[in-house]
């Protein structure tokens, strides 16, 4: 009997369900992201596989004047790979700027015997870049096998700048947070900006809005002015709930671990000491100028929407592509293309600007800002036109003619 | 532009993309400090023209004049000059009603340069409003009536004493009681402080009380216009609805 009933109900549950276009681009959405995202960890596993296999790596190994077991050591390890040469140097660093990938530098002299990694990095290749260190610490430790105990530091050459492998290691974690961190700014804020103008039109205040003395592009400032702070209480509640989550666990395991630990956490470099108060403010500026941009897109799209909740879809829209960029630390970034011009790459490029340096994070903040205030200028534009009033009526005609093409097919 | 005439409206066509033609060449011309009607079926034109007059919709071609202003060239300046009302009112359901006054009046009459006016103007709407304190500063707009919205709206629109206000439908769906309040503030209100209120209504009775001059308009088009009298006269009818049947049949035997 209840399942008579049931049918029915659940069927015309699931028709209202699968006939609402947020819930088809919530069903479709990940597979087009998770497919899209493909080529993005299919590069990431081939650097993660070329450093294991340590493809394309010249290799040197290096001693300052290695005595004859020494040299016998040297070229044991120099043996387990394919493009090791052994050289005798006291310059390591002098190697790396020959053309050496990576140069292992062994000094006999200290107790245990330690071998410092200096590995040339590639802004191009972070991952790979950062995988090598394990890879060759491992090869160093199968040729001594149980014989020689032998320390491993590593060092990373990039753009001529040497890092501590933790340091580097740390930045890349920072840099990789701060790329995805301002989508706490970017979807409350495009989806507020959205919900706004869907709201004047759920609410029939938009003839009114629009018919008072003022400049649209007022409206639109306003509206996004609004958005973006409610998008910032949004974004430091959660970071500040975030933080107290963290200090509670680390509390925790200073209780559990004793001293050691919190003498590490405080050792801990903070962000301000890696970014500098240029970097940071280059970051805060570039999530100020992507939400804007997102804002107005969400806005613009949202005057399509005759309700709020259709506004709110055009929030998703505007935003997801700003999820790419960050994607693109994981799997490269090309130093020389025009990425940092292309929107929504700002926070990207504040964010790894201890790496690359100021000047392309401001390059790329420039380049965002000009496509915010285009965004807005276009917003305006579109708030000055028709569309403001006609735009829900614009999108019925369009799906009733491309209905109408579907038939005649 | 005449001086006399605070909208001057001509040859006003407007084509929606599609094909669809709301307007085929209206014009109106609307003597300053009258109430001027514009009757006619749904579908008629009526919001569309008024629409053009308020700076939402662009007209395809035609010019249309508010207190000499093109409302085309200059829409912000037009806008200085009147307050739109749409049928379909509304609120901010999170507002109060005196905050909603607030904020439109404030606005209105900051962009017009008369901030001096604003505390006067927001006492006026309230009062204007015919709502009780307690509805006006408890109670969202959100829990507002129909009709409670609409009284708040067509308040504000006269308390700015705009050049013109336009009422689509300012009492359409209300009750009788409410229709006739509503109806006795508009004229009493734009009669003392010479508001020159231009509205539309499918009510012909209330037309015919409250205006000076009416446009009939059909099919985008205006097929009549003068004071109700004359129309009635022109007709022969007892009343403007009569003679507004009379008119659509003449048309219609025409067509």
């Amino acid at each position: 009997m209840a399942g008579g009933t049931l049918r029915p109900l659940v069927g015309k549950e699931l028709r209202s369900l699968l006939r609402e276009p947020t819930v088809i681009a919530m069903i479709l959405l990940p597979f087009i992201m998770y497919s899209g995202m493909a080529p993005l960890y299919g590069s990431m596993a081939r650097q993660a596989a070329e450093a294991a296999k340590l493809q394309g790596v010249r290799v040197a190994i290096a001693a300052c004047h290695p005595g004859p077991l020494e040299r016998t050591v040297l070229e044991l390890i120099a043996g387990q790979m394919k493009n090791a040469t052994v050289v005798d140097s006291c310059d390591p660093l002098g190697l790396v700027r020959e053309g050496y990938d990576v140069v292992m530098y062994f000094n006999f002299s200290s107790r245990p015997p330690k071998a410092v990694l200096y590995i040339r990095g590639r802004i191009s290749s972070l991952m790979k870049t950062l995988a090598l260190p394990s890879t060759l610490s491992g090869i160093i430790k199968e040729a001594g096998r149980e014989r020689i105990n032998v320390t491993t530091e590593a060092y990373i050459v990039l753009d001529g700048r040497v890092w501590s492998y933790q340091d580097l290691n740390s930045v890349f974690g920072a840099a990789m947070t701060l790329s995805y961190a301002m989508l706490f700014v970017l979807f409350p804020a495009a989806s507020l900006g959205a919900a706004l103008i869907g709201a004047e039109r759920e609410e029939r205040t938009l003839e009114v809005l629009f018919t008072l003395p003022v400049p649209r592009r007022n409206i639109a400032i306003a509206k996004a002015v609004a958005a973006l702070v409610a998008a910032v209480l949004a974004a430091a509640s959660a970071l500040g709930g975030l933080y107290t989550m963290m200090r509670g666990i680390s509390a925790s395991v200073r209780v559990t671990a004793g001293g050691e630990t919190a003498a590490q956490a405080s050792a801990a470099p903070s962000l301000l000491h890696y970014y500098g108060a240029g970097g940071l403010a280059a970051y805060a500026a570039a999530v100020a100028a992507e939400a804007l941009m997102a804002v107005s897109l969400a806005m613009l799209i949202g005057l399509f929407a005759s309700t709020m909740r259709g506004a709110q879809s055009a929030a998703v829209i505007a935003v997801v592509p700003a999820m790419l960029p960050s994607l693109l630390v994981l799997t490269g970034l090309p130093q020389t293309s025009l990425l940092k011009l292309a929107p929504y790459t700002a926070t990207l490029y504040a964010a790894l600007s201890p790496l690359v340096g100021l000047e392309p994070a401001l390059q790329s903040l420039a380049a965002q800002l000009l496509e915010a205030l285009a965004a807005l200028a276009l917003l305006t534009k579109a708030l000055e036109s028709e569309v403001a009033i006609t735009g829900p009526e614009t999108l019925r005609r369009l799906r009733r003619r491309l209905g109408a093409l579907r038939g005649r097919r | 532009m005449s001086e006399d005439h605070v909208l001057l409206v001509e040859d006003l066509v407007k084509e929606f993309p599609g094909g669809v033609v709301a307007l085929r060449g209206v014009s109106l011309r609307v003597p300053r400090g009258s109430i001027y009607g514009l009757v006619g079926p749904n579908g008629a034109g009526k919001t569309t023209t008024f629409r053009i007059i308020a700076t939402l919709l662009r007209p395809t071609r035609g010019r249309v004049l508010v207190d000499g202003v093109d409302v085309v060239r200059e829409p912000l300046e037009a806008r200085k000059r009147l307050v739109y009302v749409p049928e379909e009112v509304g609120g901010y359901r999170r507002l109060t009603g005196a905050e909603y006054i607030r904020f439109v009046v404030e606005t209105y009459l900051s962009a017009r340069g008369e901030v001096g006016r604003v505390e006067e103007a927001v006492r006026e709407a309230m009062r204007l409003s015919g709502l009780p304190p307690e509805d006006l500063f408890r109670k969202k707009m959100g829990e507002y009536s129909k009709g409670m919205k609409r009284r708040v709206q067509v308040a504000w629109a006269l308390a700015v004493r705009p050049q013109l206000a336009i009422l689509d439908e300012p009492t359409s769906g209300l009750d009788v009681e409410a229709s006739y309040e509503l109806r006795r503030t508009i004229e009493r209100y734009a009669r003392e402080h010479g508001v020159t209120v231009l509205l539309s209504s499918h009510n012909m009775l209330e037309m015919e009380y409250l205006c000076d001059r009416v446009a009939l308009i059909r099919s985008g088009k205006i097929v009549e216009e003068g004071t109700p009298r004359e129309i009635v006269e022109k007709y022969g009818a007892s009343n403007l609805e009569e003679a507004y049947m009379r008119a659509i049949a003449s048309l219609e035997g025409e067509g």
